[in-house]
């Protein structure tokens, strides 16, 4: 089937921008119609530019509009960012040949190929992190932070998590790629932490993940074998973490029946998260929908990237609880919901709430819980939740 | 500098009327890209009304093989899946990609009968922008009106169906019609049948939602013979005028409603006294400093004055329409001065 009916994930080009438009330093020009702009604009609130091309630029050629675009802001940044979208690269222009002309030494420009039909929001957000290569420098201390992405609604708490859990581990933030805390051309620590198990980078040495206890703690003891100090995490607050949320599930338990659940967002982040919601609430993990091509993993995965398919899931599926984005809070208003996944749309949402690290573990656990329970008062007769 | 700064995509502002269409399917011809955006954006607007209903919209989904070998095909296909839903309309739009690849859009909804499949070229580089995609499907869509009869009622025009007031709007506009024996033929277009697009013609006169749908209005002027008022009324003076003008077109005495509405009007004024006396200078969205006829007026009749060194009162965008209007104006702006 060649259609997809109400599309949930965004494009490569929206996935480019969304890499480097928090980049200090970095101006981004979006090289297509200003259609292409308007999105990226509206969803990230960062500053983006665009050449706007119209019809005549399409037979006459788009430098004058791409050129005119880049005059206009090189002075204000160490380097251009020109995201090519689906118009130049069907019209087949020498973008590369036609600035280096144009240009020359006179202003730093990196131009990247972001077709919205050649690939997925992730794809998009990697190839424009590999073009501006930051460099990896050895004699740089600290932790670089990853996977903050500024369309994910849990960037800043997750930011502020990860530098939390730094510190608390002995050691400080490097940088925070791509919307934290970076500019530019300075040079990155060779260590690196992810925040987003989809939006990893190749940027010095992994040291894990984040999302979900267990990778935590694996992450916590990599960062404690060369700062030599990460007991109180290890031996008090992660432990302490884990007796809350078994105390409060374990209530839950004694009350209602553990629920059905269906996840619907990055395939890796749901796994992680269907795995939590397993060991300690004895969930059952019906289904995880996935925005990007799925990978294997414990459960079973479909792909869930247009509206229609979630619908038919989630008929298909029943599931008492469903955590994901606000289209399916609307698919399926019958069930508890948790939101996890963007857009989060019809709520009001002002604290930087995490997802990743000991907070967003309990975060989580503490959304799940309660909407549970009040989906289990809506319907007292019934022990499911 | 080329960036746009205040518009949307020729396809949103397209969107933002097929959709409207009660059992439409909207297809997007083009990669699915361009669909999530404005599927996202219109999910947006959903939940911030809370209403459940999503838009019905479908992406041909083009790949990089569409672009080599054309989109046709994949488009024929579409449509076909969107026949299987037994929708009221299809609406096609395309899409840069698929402008730019030379599909011929209107020739493959040509081949389809029995369900109306509407073609709206909505390539977004066409120069313009969100206002020339609306103005589009509004055109587009006129071909569906039959030349038929007029009777005394009034068509909606041009709507901003993106407006979070948009049914309060709606709501005034009807009441003002209501109090001098104007019916509703058509709302071209906003939650409307395509039955009732069909009738758009026997509308005696089109009530343009602002100014800038005067095209439309000419348009449909010449295809149907049907008079046009500009806009929706606003501000006190403006909602007095509204009300003659449509009199004027329907040959109606409308005296007795004027003065139902100036005292409608007094009674608001009144409840706002608290405001008598105060000094006000006029913001714009984004808390600069601006100016507005119609602010003024509302001001003056409010027992307010304007000055530079006055509280920042906000001039919203779009402004409220009627009477009714000014009384949600006016809450704003005794909050801004209790501030």
């Amino acid at each position: 089937m060649h259609d997809c009916s109400g599309p949930l994930w965004p494009c490569a080009l929206t996935g480019a921008a969304a890499a480097l438009a928090g980049i200090g330093g970095i101006g981004v020009v979006i090289h297509g119609s200003a259609g292409c702009y308007y999105y990226p604009s509206s969803v990230l609130h960062l500053p983006l530019y665009c050449s706007s091309v119209t019809d005549r630029d399409i037979i006459l050629g788009t430098e004058d509009a791409l050129v005119r675009t880049i005059d206009a802001i090189r002075d204000k940044y160490d380097l251009v960012a020109v995201l090519c979208t689906c118009i130049p690269a069907i019209t087949g222009e020498d973008i590369r040949g036609m600035l280096e002309q144009a240009y020359s030494d006179s202003t730093r420009i990196c131009v990247i190929d972001a077709p919205g039909f050649s690939g997925e929001y992730e794809d998009g957000f990697r190839s424009a992190i590999r073009a501006i290569d930051p460099p990896v420098s050895g004699g740089k201390t600290g932790v670089n932070i990853d996977g903050l992405s500024p369309f994910d609604p849990f960037r800043q708490g997750n930011f502020q998590e990860a530098q939390r859990l730094l510190g608390l581990a002995g050691t400080v933030a490097g940088a925070a790629l791509p919307s934290g805390k970076y500019r530019y051309g300075q040079p990155l620590s060779p260590y690196t932490l992810h925040t987003n198990p989809d939006l990893t980078l190749d940027l010095g040495e992994s040291l894990g993940c984040l999302v979900g206890l267990s990778r935590i703690e694996d992450a916590i003891r990599r960062i404690a074998s060369f700062t030599g100090g990460a007991d109180d995490l290890l031996e008090h607050d992660i432990p302490l973490a884990r007796e809350k949320i078994t105390a409060a599930c374990d209530r839950f338990i004694k009350k209602f029946d553990p629920p059905h659940v269906a996840l619907f967002g990055q395939c890796r982040t749901m796994q992680e998260i269907a795995l939590m919601l397993e060991e300690y609430l004895d969930a059952d993990i019906l289904v995880i929908g996935s925005r990007n091509p799925p990978v294997p993993g414990k459960y079973r995965v479909g792909r869930a990237r247009d509206y229609d398919t979630v619908v038919e899931i989630l008929s298909r599926e029943n599931p008492d609880l469903v955590l994901g984005s606000s289209f399916e809070r609307y698919a399926c208003p019958g069930a508890a919901f948790v939101g996890v996944t963007p857009p989060l749309r019809g709520t009001v949402r002002l604290h930087s709430r995490p997802l990743a690290g000991i907070e967003g573990a309990l975060a989580l656990f503490e959304s799940v819980l309660n909407a549970c329970m009040d989906h289990a008062k809506r319907r007292p007769d019934d022990p499911s939740p | 500098m080329s960036t746009p700064r205040d518009s949307g995509c020729t396809l949103t502002g397209a969107l933002s009327v097929t959709t409207e269409i009660e059992g439409s399917v909207t297809i997007i011809h083009g990669p699915s890209g361009c669909a999530h955006h404005n599927f996202s954006l219109l999910h947006a607007l959903c939940a911030g009304r809370d209403d459940p209903r999503l838009p019905r919209v479908l992406s041909t989904d083009l790949a990089e093989t569409d672009i080599i070998f054309g989109g046709e095909d994949a488009l024929d296909a579409a449509i076909r899946r969107a026949a299987g839903k037994n929708p009221s309309i299809i609406c096609v739009l395309s899409t840069c990609v698929t402008g730019a690849i030379g599909d011929d859009v209107e020739a493959v909804c040509r081949g389809f009968s029995g369900i109306p499949v509407i073609s709206i070229p909505t390539a977004g580089f066409l120069g313009g922008g969100f206002h020339q995609g609306h103005v589009q499907a509004l055109t587009s869509l006129s071909s569906l009106a039959e030349d038929d009869g007029k009777i005394p009622s009034a068509n909606l025009v041009g709507e901003k169906t993106l407006e979070t007031e948009r049914d309060e709007h709606f709501n005034e506009v009807r009441r003002l019609l209501a109090a001098i024996g104007i019916p509703i033929c058509t709302r071209f277009v906003c939650r409307t049948s395509v039955g009732e697009i069909s009738r758009l013609s026997r509308g005696g006169c089109n009530i343009l939602r602002d100014p800038s749908m005067e095209g439309v209005g000419r348009f449909l002027e010449e295809r149907f013979g049907t008079p046009f008022i500009s806009s929706f009324p606003i501000g006190s003076r403006g909602t007095i005028q509204f009300l003659e003008e449509v009199g004027r077109v329907f040959s109606l005495d409308v005296s007795g409603a004027i003065a139902e509405e100036e005292a409608r009007q007094a009674r608001i004024f009144h409840e706002f006294r608290s405001l008598r006396g105060k000094r006000v200078r006029f913001c714009d969205p984004s808390g600069n400093r601006t100016d507005s006829e119609v602010c003024r007026e509302v001001a003056s009749a409010a027992g307010m004055s304007v000055h530079p060194e006055g509280y920042p009162v906000p001039v919203p965008e779009p402004f409220p329409v009627g009477t009714e209007g000014i009384r949600r104006l006016l809450y704003r702006w005794r909050r801004a001065c209790r501030a």
